[in-house]
């Protein structure tokens, strides 16, 4: 995905050329996978001549939403926090008020510190 | 049929000594949770695991006893006490099964209740497959950077170490674009030790072993242990980047641009405003504490407990014996 949303040829030969030759995968799984995911709906495919060239059906920015949404949405029923650390509770917001309030403590800190300093 | 009537005698012992456990915990666990309330964040969260295990290990603990009889006659026969008894008293025993047959209904609601539990296992097993899934998408469809962050070129904010047992740090390219480089290494470095106390790996135990409590009492014992285990990192981030209000405003930073996000763009709904976990973060960082809370006081309570149980083994099988006999005969 991250090859042909970067630009690359959705052909399989041209993605084998670019990654499976790398990655020591060959031209058979590559063929696989560009299935695997255009029957998952997120590619698409032309026949041009006797090859399908694949192309994305979802930008990036879709698919990591989606994926968020399903993560987040795990936490929410409690299942995803066997998975995920966060930094900041994915599930549960503060209201602008008391960001608000720990702002204004944290500046007036920050003062504080300034005035003590010689 | 005698082996499986020994069986139930079993099964039946370890369900009361579960049940008192469950009963004996959900008494002790409240209080400790106010006692280790001030405790630094490192040691609480180890005073939380102990506690999430205890049951399953007081309930081990207390099986062990009533059964220490039936074991000690196992390995010297001059100890078997079974002959003391009239015919009409169960035996706790190894060697003299019972001569009655099983009873169908006991065993009828142990499989109730395993098919049950075996459900709910199976559900739960299938969302956090799920949720797993999703993690392990958004892993690879970024490369990691030099300092092994997954950047998520992503305008839906998202800050998180994921995996169990090989966890990631994803970020969010719009986090880290809001945030200034001193609040970013405060982000990174304390995702990176997350990652060095397999802080998910360790909350899945927790959770497991503390099934055997009232629900209400592993709720708040599972936001506890989060909230130790996010502090603690906190803690260890205020170590690297030399100032903890970076950390604190980091924080701040990171849940304003979370809540800046349209809930309905990640698929949920909002569960409630006012989020006590940041403002204890907040407030910890800005107050620090001498590290308090010693796990040796606990030693002493433990130690007794076991004493009394394995000394009280043989008038406890003999009472389980008597309680079971009318059951059972």
């Amino acid at each position: 995905m991250n090859h042909l949303w970067m630009g690359g040829d959705g052909e399989a030969k041209s993605v084998h050329g670019a990654l499976g030759k790398r990655r020591g995968i060959t031209l058979n799984t590559i063929q696989s996978t560009l299935k695997r995911l255009y029957e998952k709906n997120l590619l698409a495919r032309d026949k041009v001549s006797h090859a399908h060239v694949y192309r994305p059906r979802v930008t990036r920015e879709a698919f990591h939403r989606g994926l968020i949404g399903e993560l987040v949405g795990g936490l929410l029923d409690q299942h995803a926090d066997s998975v995920v650390s966060a930094f900041v509770d994915l599930a549960e917001r503060a209201g602008p008020e008391t960001l608000d309030r720990l702002e204004a403590m944290i500046a007036e800190r920050r003062r504080e510190r300034r005035g003590k300093k010689p | 049929m005698t082996a499986l009537a020994a069986a139930e005698m079993f099964v039946l012992t370890f369900a009361g000594c579960a049940l008192l456990s469950r009963l004996l915990c959900a008494w002790v666990a409240p209080r400790v949770l106010e006692g280790i309330g001030g405790w630094d964040p490192t040691r609480r969260h180890v005073a939380l695991l102990m506690l999430s295990a205890a049951p399953a290990l007081v309930t081990g603990a207390c099986f062990l006893a009533v059964l220490s009889p039936s074991i000690a006659a196992l390995f010297m026969p001059s100890l078997d006490h079974c002959l003391v008894h009239d015919d009409g008293h169960a035996h706790l025993c190894f060697v003299h099964l019972p001569q009655h047959a099983p009873h169908v209904a006991i065993w009828a609601c142990a499989a109730v209740i395993s098919t049950l539990a075996l459900f709910a296992m199976v559900h739960a097993t299938v969302r956090i497959a799920a949720s797993y899934r999703a993690a392990r998408g958004l892993v690879r469809s970024t490369e990691p950077g030099s300092d092994g962050v997954h950047v998520l070129e992503s305008n839906v904010p998202l800050c998180a170490t994921v995996g169990l047992f090989r966890p990631k740090i994803l970020v969010s390219r719009c986090v880290l674009n809001g945030l200034s480089p001193a609040e970013r290494d405060a982000l990174i470095a304390h995702e990176r030790r997350h990652v060095q106390r397999r802080d998910a790996l360790t909350r899945v135990l927790a959770h497991t072993l503390a099934l055997m409590y009232p629900s209400a009492i592993r709720m708040r014992m599972g936001m506890e242990l989060a909230l130790a285990a996010e502090q603690a990192c906190d803690e260890a981030a205020a170590r690297t980047v030399g100032d903890r209000l970076t950390v604190a405003e980091a924080i701040v930073r990171t849940e304003r641009m979370m809540s800046t996000v349209p809930t309905a763009q990640l698929g949920l709904l909002a569960v409630g405003m006012g989020n006590l976990a940041i403002e204890r973060r907040v407030h910890a960082l800005m107050h620090p504490r001498p590290e308090q809370g010693r796990l040796t006081v606990w030693i002493v309570p433990i130690a007794l407990l076991l004493l009394t149980l394995f000394t009280a083994g043989d008038a406890l099988h003999h009472a389980v014996e008597s309680l079971l006999s009318p059951v059972l005969q």
